[in-house]
């Protein structure tokens, strides 16, 4: 389904990354199914309400909050590198989450090329996007002495 | 004269660089339309074509040069602003950027018409050149590409014939872009410095464009490689969803395996995206316009390759892996006006970035000429 | 399952060896059946070759066989099943049942291809020197073959990977080249950190055994594809070999970063492209056929068939028998598939070096942050490296190594940049622009040294077979004795001080550490050093002019059975510094002339009979 626009919101706040470059991983709802699946449609309504009047400013807090924090963690991994990463035993006893989905996994071939932390540290995907013959010879973009 | 014959055929030449040019950004648009996974012989179809179309660049950009040419590719006028029409014929019908979609199949069949395919061309009158049907309601009175390089060698040789081939070959064979420089292209790019050798690259581009006699095929039959047919009866095999037997001949339609085509799998990008039509000062209007800029330092690295600068075409190179990341970004992100349509690559040339002229100055590509390629890393 | 009753020549094994014999007996119309233990289209269709790709994409621990699923029937090593030995109990976690005390790191790939699937690529020469270490250093062994006796087969091997390099940057150390020779390819351009590095060590000079050297970063020959030289070949050129079933694509390397495991363009070497470029009149390959026994007929010593066990599916362990006959033999199955083959039949093996002399290159990793951002994770995984100290006279008291800059980061080591993330994010707390950019800056700094450090043949490190550990089809299951020796422990020693006056010369502030928990620990002289594996198994079946020390003789031919021959790196006598492929790509083309040589003398010969008879 159709990432909602608070999703988008939250992840942008906790990525660092705006809402085109979001959008432009073709995977915000991929990420957002993901996330239903896995946490249920509650707990993802929950950790976006808990997140919505604070906004930004409340990151902070929530990223400190004994339940809230692991996944909001989780849901910066999940745009970092396109993959899930186990909850904590602490988190998964105060949720209705499934073992079997709690399992350390890759999403999908798509959203491995799509982590945003290639991005963030001025590279390719390994395996994907390549920068063509060369590039490596180049000095890195952003480069400070 | 020698002077007015050369004229001519510089002015051709460079007709064939700007028409090879022009088809390039909607195959590519309908080509990174496509979502991942989805369409893969489709988009592998798009694919090769381009990358012929990369090569038949090439070679007209080596036969010009041959002839003591001066390609241009840098120039805002010489450009596509799309929807365009041929320019070089008189039949004329839009060429827009689209999503991949049956208008934009159909489209590609028309620019890849062959001859005898078109009732008013030469080669019309073949008894079979209806079986293919499609585009009947098309007025095609011009020349078909294949036709207009006809035209071209025949010109060609009448000046050698009349003048000296060595008069007519006049080029600097420095700017002769080679297999150094131009790799991955479906094809080797020839070194052009004689009659043969032009004949034989004006030659290629009308073979993997139309294909000859009553094949189908482009004449590749390296080991390994898929029978492949030429552009337009590979496009035909999309819009039939199904590919061509090697015992299928002229006029046939395709009766090999069938191909999967989902049209429902593609960004619903809105057709002819401009800069223009996003609202200014958005982030996405930021993102059109970095892809624009890409653009532009492309063409003119792409100039400064075929005009004594080979060389940079490893930098062009890797300037459209990162057009194409670009353009799939943009064609991934929904308008922010509720249409529910997608933007995508304007393809708009806004000039020579101050990168690209650097690097047109200092030589080989250096860490300091880097900036050129700058919008693909991290901003931050 | 095979097709005919007799074939001129069976071969064992479809990798880079078994391809290369394959290739050059069809050209001369020799009927050839390849018998691949692994997984593969004989076709070698690229739809294939892309699952491997997709497999790799969705793996979640990215290892370097991670695009090649395990394959219980004919089952290969992961590097994630090496942990600490306690002797005498065995680590039986994988494939192998590693018997220490030290852990043998490495992996290799089953499947059709075979390792070259995942190789980095890199093709250095043995130096000259290298063949004569015992002569010279009073070490290991010497070579029954000189540099020079190997140097056209060195031409033949780099014309068939498709090597990249500059003939001006490989002279060093005595290496020399035909007059005139140039390399198929123009050098991979060397990554932003080499340059970096060379400018920054230029007046850099370290000492081993009292003796200083300079600290040269060179680029490293590859077997991926780069810029044609149009001098090669007396001017013919050289036309890059694409992917396998879709040549437009990899004629040129891009830098998807990810040669180990999988190159997405196949712009990198792998077997499938001698294979694809064999005569298939001649060549039927049959994958899923897992050789069990070496038949030999006990009076004349002659090989007289391969039994093998062919199985349908990987999801069943139900196989059927089968003997392929043919006129003679070639074992190209990888060094321990070889030994482990030749150990099961109790075949060639009069000298009782079979699977013995086992070695590898223990890899010392060094990472450091340098004070500059260099642009790691762009390009084939390593584009130069630090050669000055492969050879010398420190090599009569310890381990010679090449110094390989890799340009992934902190990748092997830590697994950046996941690591990183994991760091920033649940250990740093960080998030949003913060994270975004303090991502990029620790991972810009980031640089890795790999010391592939040199073993001598130790007839203790050996493969052997126990009938207490078999595979799903009843195949043996190697067993590995295992021990680093003083002498590569003194190699670590050197390397690390060498490491840490690199380091301190950049200004790098390093972060190498080794646990005692790490698989492959040894202390030295009061100091814990970690070593990986470099999947360079060299030396089960070792080449010698003597038989009761050597299993082949110097044309790679069995001594004990005149129409078996041997391929593989399990022929080399020692490994020295270089990674060894393209060293037995080089044999494999001098075994590949020889086999043809005996074919050739027995039609003679069968002539002359022919003759007498007829008088």
């Amino acid at each position: 389904m159709p990432a909602p626009t608070a999703f988008m919101a939250f992840s942008s706040a906790l990525t660092g990354f705006s809402l085109v470059e979001l959008f432009g991983t073709g995977v915000a709802d991929t990420y957002y199914d993901a996330l239903v699946h896995i946490l249920s449609q509650a707990t993802v309504d929950e950790l976006l309400a808990a997140y919505e009047p604070g906004g930004e400013a409340g990151l902070p807090r929530l990223l400190a909050h004994p339940l809230y924090g692991p996944l909001a963690r989780n849901v910066i991994k999940l745009w970092y590198t396109g993959s899930w990463e186990q909850l904590p035993p602490a988190v998964v006893l105060r949720l209705p989450v499934a073992p079997v989905d709690n399992v350390p996994r890759v999403i999908s071939a798509e959203t491995y090329l799509e982590g945003l932390m290639w991005k963030a540290i001025g590279a390719h995907p390994m395996g994907g996007k390549p920068l063509g013959y060369g590039v490596w010879a180049e000095a890195p973009a952003g480069h400070t002495h | 004269m020698l002077d007015q014959a050369l004229k001519h055929l510089h002015d051709e030449l460079q007709k064939a660089i700007e028409l090879e040019f022009s088809t390039i950004p909607p195959y590519l648009t309908a080509m990174y339309s496509i979502k991942p996974g989805t369409n893969q012989a489709a988009y592998d179809v798009i694919r090769s074509v381009v990358m012929e179309e990369m090569l038949h660049l090439t070679l007209a950009a080596n036969v010009l040069n041959a002839i003591g040419g001066r390609p241009a590719l840098n120039v805002a006028e010489l450009l596509p602003e799309y929807p365009i029409k041929l320019k070089f014929t008189d039949r004329q019908f839009p060429i827009g950027l689209l999503k991949f979609s049956p208008e934009a199949v159909d489209t590609f069949l028309k620019i890849e018409m062959p001859a005898r395919l078109i009732p008013s061309g030469r080669l019309a009158g073949r008894p079979d050149r209806m079986l293919l049907g499609g585009f009947r309601d098309v007025d095609l009175t011009g020349r078909t590409i294949g036709e207009f390089y006809a035209d071209l060698i025949l010109a060609l040789e009448d000046a050698c014939a009349q003048y000296g081939e060595e008069q007519v070959f006049c080029g600097d064979a420095t700017r002769q872009v080679d297999t150094r420089y131009y790799y991955n292209g479906g094809g080797e790019a020839l070194f052009i410095n004689s009659l043969k050798t032009a004949k034989q690259a004006l030659g290629l581009i009308v073979d993997q464009g139309e294909a000859g006699g009553d094949s189908l095929s482009d004449g590749d039959t390296t080991f390994g490689q898929a029978y492949e047919v030429a552009h337009y009866y590979r496009f035909n095999e999309i819009r039939q969803r199904r590919y061509y037997a090697p015992t299928d001949k002229f006029g046939d339609q395709p009766s090999g395996p069938e191909m999967l085509v989902d049209y429902e799998q593609v960004y619903d990008m809105r057709p002819n995206p401009r800069q223009q039509d996003l609202p200014a000062g958005s982030e996405l209007a930021g993102l059109m316009s970095e892809f624009n800029e890409l653009y532009s330092g492309f063409m003119n690295v792409l100039h400064e390759a075929f005009n004594g600068r080979p060389d940079a075409l490893l930098q062009a190179v890797t300037l459209m892996f990162s057009l194409k990341y670009k353009a799939i970004e943009l064609l991934k992100n929904p308008i922010p006006d509720g249409s529910g349509q997608h933007a995508g690559p304007g393809f708009e040339f806004v000039g020579a970035p101050v990168a690209a002229r650097m690097l047109m100055a200092d030589g080989p590509a250096t860490a300091e000429a880097a900036p050129a390629r700058e919008p693909v890393y991290d901003s931050v | 399952m095979h097709k005919l009753e007799h074939y001129d020549v069976v071969i064992v094994g479809g990798g880079i060896a078994g391809a290369i014999m394959a290739k050059q007996l069809s050209h001369q119309q020799q009927r050839v059946l390849v018998l691949e233990a692994g997984a593969g289209d004989p076709t070698l269709p690229y739809d294939s070759y892309l699952a491997y790709l997709d497999e790799y994409y969705r793996a979640n621990i990215k290892v370097p066989n991670a695009p090649y699923p395990d394959n219980p029937n004919a089952p290969q090593p992961s590097v994630l099943d090496t942990a600490p030995i306690a002797p005498p109990v065995p680590n039986t976690a994988g494939y192998f049942v590693q018997r220490g005390p030290n852990s043998y790191g490495s992996d290799y790939t089953r499947a059709l291809g075979g390792t070259t699937l995942h190789w980095l690529g890199t093709t250095l020469r043995m130096l000259p020197e290298d063949f004569e270490l015992h002569s010279r250093y009073g070490r290991g062994v010497d070579w029954p073959i000189s540099y020079d006796d190997l140097l056209p087969y060195y031409e033949m091997a780099e014309r068939e990977i498709g090597v990249s390099a500059d003939v001006e940057d490989q002279q060093f150390l005595g290496l020399h080249f035909s007059p005139g020779y140039v390399f198929p390819m123009h050098k991979i351009p060397q990554s932003y950190l080499d340059m970096w590095l060379t400018e920054k060590l230029a007046d850099l000079q370290v000492e081993r055994d009292g003796q200083a050297y300079p600290v040269r970063v060179v680029s490293t020959p590859q077997g991926r594809n780069g810029m044609p030289n149009p001098a090669y070949n007396n001017g013919e050129g050289y036309v890059p070999v694409g992917a396998v079933g879709r040549p437009d694509l990899g004629q040129r390397c891009q830098g998807n970063s990810s040669c180990v495991p999988i190159c997405p363009v196949q712009a990198k070497y792998n077997a499938w492209k001698t294979l694809a470029a064999a005569n298939p009149a001649y060549v039927e390959v049959q994958t899923q056929c897992v050789a069990s026994r070496v038949l030999v007929d006990g009076s004349s010593g002659y090989i007289t068939g391969i039994e093998y066990k062919h199985y349908d599916s990987q999801n069943s362990g139900a196989y059927t028998t089968h003997v392929a006959r043919g006129t003679r033999y070639v074992l190209a199955a990888h060094a321990i598939e070889n030994a482990k083959l030749l150990l099961a039949s109790n075949v060639a093996n009069r000298s009782g070096q079979v699977g013995r002399n086992l070695m590898d290159h223990p890899v010392l990793l060094t990472w450091a942050l340098l004070p500059e951002a260099t642009g790691p994770f762009r390009g084939p995984g390593s584009t130069s490296g630090i050669p000055s100290l492969r050879g010398g006279e420190f090599r009569a008291n310890g381990a010679a190594w090449r110094v390989e800059i890799d340009n992934w980061g902190w990748n092997w080591p830590t697994g950046a940049p996941y690591s990183s993330v994991d760091q920033l994010v649940d250990g740093e707390g960080r998030y949003g622009a913060d994270l975004r950019q303090r991502l990029n800056a620790i991972i810009q700094g980031q640089v890795r040294l790999g010391f592939l450090v040199e073993q001598l043949p130790d007839p203790f490190n050996r493969v052997t077979i126990d009938p207490d550990y078999m595979d799903r089809l009843g195949n043996y299951r190697p067993v590995i004795d295992y021990t680093i020796t003083d002498y590569t422990s003194a190699g670590f020693a050197a390397a690390k001080q060498v490491s840490d006056a690199i380091y301190d010369h950049l200004w790098a502030t390093d972060y190498t550490s080794y646990s005692p928990a790490d698989a492959g620990h040894v202390t030295y002289r009061g100091q814990g050093y970690s070593y990986r594996g470099a999947g360079h198994y060299v030396g089960t079946h070792r080449m010698g002019t003597d038989p009761d020390t050597s299993v082949v003789d110097p044309r790679q031919r069995s001594w004990d059975h005149p129409n078996l021959y041997l391929v593989g790196c399990g022929n080399m006598p020692t490994i020295a510094t270089s990674n060894p492929t393209l060293t037995m790509a080089a044999l494999t083309f001098w075994a590949a002339r020889n086999l043809l040589e005996d074919i050739a003398a027995d039609k003679v010969l069968a002539g002359a009979e022919l003759s007498a008879l007829a008088e």
